[in-house]
């Protein structure tokens, strides 16, 4: 598996935002500095981070929706800048499909399923019958292929919203899907079986999926690889394993002893959370100069003016 | 001990064209002094319509049906508007879903506490400055931020001025509804631990209303898990925790990615 060349690799990728505001000067916010990312062909690249530590500014680049201010983004080994072809274009824009976080405005309330989903299968998949295709494609994504196609988006509930946005990638045979929190707005109860559907995809269509969260327990169950984002940068990216099974960077140990645990009871007294938060925060959010090879496969970023370490010993010492 | 807070069989109705909904269906629990009750339940099980209930902020078409809600043994439902006006956030406090945005965009922060300490009692804006700056610091927030807008703060620190706000006042009961559920894991556990710090020196009741029970679990001294306007299962945290005993409470659990090796590799800090 390792062999095989990346599908996606972002080479360097930086995206810097310019604010400006109707009074006063205008901003600039680095809201990805150098970023670097492989996403092996049949895979999952789970990118977890808190909000705006950009991991949806990646997403959202590699579907064509920001330039990058610097750096590449490779489509099997293509840099699709220089996709100038009309046909290239197209192509990649078929072959690379998103799904979003809200399943509720993702969907035009005013077609069905059916209109939805047969209108990407008359484009992409003209040589098959357009009912039986329908069909097949509901079923893959556990809807019911007789009864769904009639029905409006507000007939449905959210994770069968969310089962129709998957189908439609399907539809138009979609070899790398970007999911956006794609479970965040969807009750706990059917939160899983919208991973399971994932996980089936990956594993039964071949396809490649980048997994945008902010739940790192959710990256474990699905994704193979996993790379933690804090302020625009990667601190920590590897095999899944080890990168929430033994994190190494500062910020990912921090992100992983804040997952709820049940068997954990929290008390007031315990203030040496909030303070290496704190700590923590403040030396990732430097300039990484490079990352180190901690195991196989397995980076953490170097951090510059060296005052990670000094958290990570204090850390140690609390 | 005598209860603090007692629902008695509480029904509340939606009104629509057609037959009332009922979203709450005669519920019944008690808040202890001190105590910390969680109440989990998936989207539309009625846990947002008990909180607005049982601070009478339910508006039309939300009707209470029946039932008694008793704040140290006085009927809630009886209060007149003064009565209300001077209970609410002086003896029950809420921090809403989106405390973040509850705070008035136009105003800064130091207003806001001024308005609110204005309007249960004489206060000199010298002191409510003081008042201010005091429950800013107590959930870690520097002082002078009072001064700025709601915008010019981040979220977690929004959030943190909505529980400053909540109890400045020193209420006997919070109610929280999904008070952390905007923020990401650090910052939600940062002010967690801000909530059971400041429960440990003020001694106030929390409400805390969330559908993620794996967090419930971590804070709540009681469990209560609703479905469809029932209380389906109340317990002790541990006994919702370890020993489930209606098959909806299992199903959640079941239904919660949770670390696989969680239990064995716990965090240096949380014990």
């Amino acid at each position: 598996m390792l062999s095989d060349p990346p599908i996606l690799s972002l080479d360097r990728l930086t995206k810097t935002f310019t604010l400006r505001p109707i009074f006063g000067r205008a901003t600039q916010v680095e809201a990805l500095r150098a970023v670097s990312l492989d996403l092996l062909p049949g895979r999952a690249l789970a990118l977890v981070g808190e909000s705006g530590s950009g991991k949806s500014t990646v997403g959202r680049m590699i579907v064509g929706h920001h330039a990058p201010t610097s750096g590449r983004i490779l489509f099997e080994g293509r840099d699709i800048a220089e996709l100038t072809r009309r046909g290239d274009q197209m192509r990649y824009r078929q072959a690379v499909q998103m799904v979003f976080q809200d399943p509720f405005s993702a969907l035009n309330p005013a077609h069905t399923i059916r209109h939805h989903l047969q209108r990407a299968l008359s484009l992409h998949q003209p040589e098959a019958d357009p009912e039986t295709a329908l069909r097949e494609i509901l079923d893959d994504v556990d809807l019911d292929p007789v009864s769904t196609p009639s029905k409006f988006p507000h007939e449905l509930s959210g994770g069968q919203r969310q089962r129709v946005n998957f189908a439609r990638a399907l539809a138009v045979r979609a070899r790398l899907i970007v999911a956006d929190e794609p479970t965040s707005m969807l009750d706990v109860s059917i939160r899983k079986s919208i991973l399971a559907l994932m996980q089936r995809l990956k594993t039964e269509h071949g396809l490649s999926i980048l997994y945008i969260t902010h739940d790192i327990a959710t990256a474990e169950y699905l994704a193979e690889d996993t790379a933690v984002m804090f302020r625009g940068q990667v601190v920590e990216k590897g095999p899944t394993a080890q990168v929430v099974g033994a994190p190494q960077h500062g910020y990912t140990r921090l992100l992983r002893a804040a997952v709820p645990d049940p068997s954990i009871r929290l008390t007031g007294s315990d203030a040496g959370f909030a303070q290496d938060a704190r700590q923590v925060r403040a030396a990732s959010a430097a300039a990484v100069r490079g990352m180190t090879e901690v195991s196989t496969g397995h980076f953490i970023a170097d951090h510059a003016a060296g005052d990670h370490a000094t958290a990570e010993t204090e850390r140690a010492d609390a | 001990m005598s209860d603090l807070l007692t629902v008695e069989g509480l029904r509340v109705d939606y009104l629509t064209a057609g037959a009332p909904f009922t979203a709450v269906r005669d519920i019944s629990f008690q808040i202890q002094p001190n105590e910390i009750l969680g109440l989990a339940g998936e989207s539309g099980c009625g846990k947002s319509t008990v909180a607005y209930a049982l601070m009478r902020l339910h508006k039309p078409p939300a009707l209470v049906r029946r039932g008694q809600i008793l704040f140290e043994g006085r009927d809630v439902l009886s209060f007149t508007d003064t009565q209300l006006r001077a209970w609410r956030w002086s003896e029950v406090s809420m921090v809403f879903q989106s405390a973040m945005n509850s705070l008035n965009p136009v105003m800064t922060i130091f207003r806001q506490f001024h308005d609110m300490l204005r309007a249960h009692g004489p206060i000199t804006r010298a002191d409510a400055m003081d008042r201010t700056a005091e429950m800013l610091e107590m959930v870690g927030i520097p002082a002078d931020r009072m001064q700025a807008h709601p915008h010019q703060l981040s979220g977690g620190m929004r959030q943190r001025v909505a529980l400053a706000l909540a109890l400045t006042l020193l209420p006997k009961l919070i109610i929280m509804d999904e008070p952390t559920t905007a923020l990401d894991v650090v910052v939600q556990r940062e002010i967690l631990q801000e909530v059971l710090r400041l429960r440990e020196k003020l001694g106030f009741s929390v409400l805390f209303i969330t559908h993620d029970i794996a967090l419930m679990a971590q804070i709540s001294d009681r469990i209560g898990i609703m479905r469809a306007g029932e209380i389906v299962e109340i317990g002790t945290a541990s006994q919702i925790v370890t020993a489930p005993v209606h098959d909806y409470t299992r199903s959640l659990w079941d239904a919660m990615p949770i670390l696989a090796n969680a239990a064995e590799k716990g965090p240096a800090h949380a014990v």
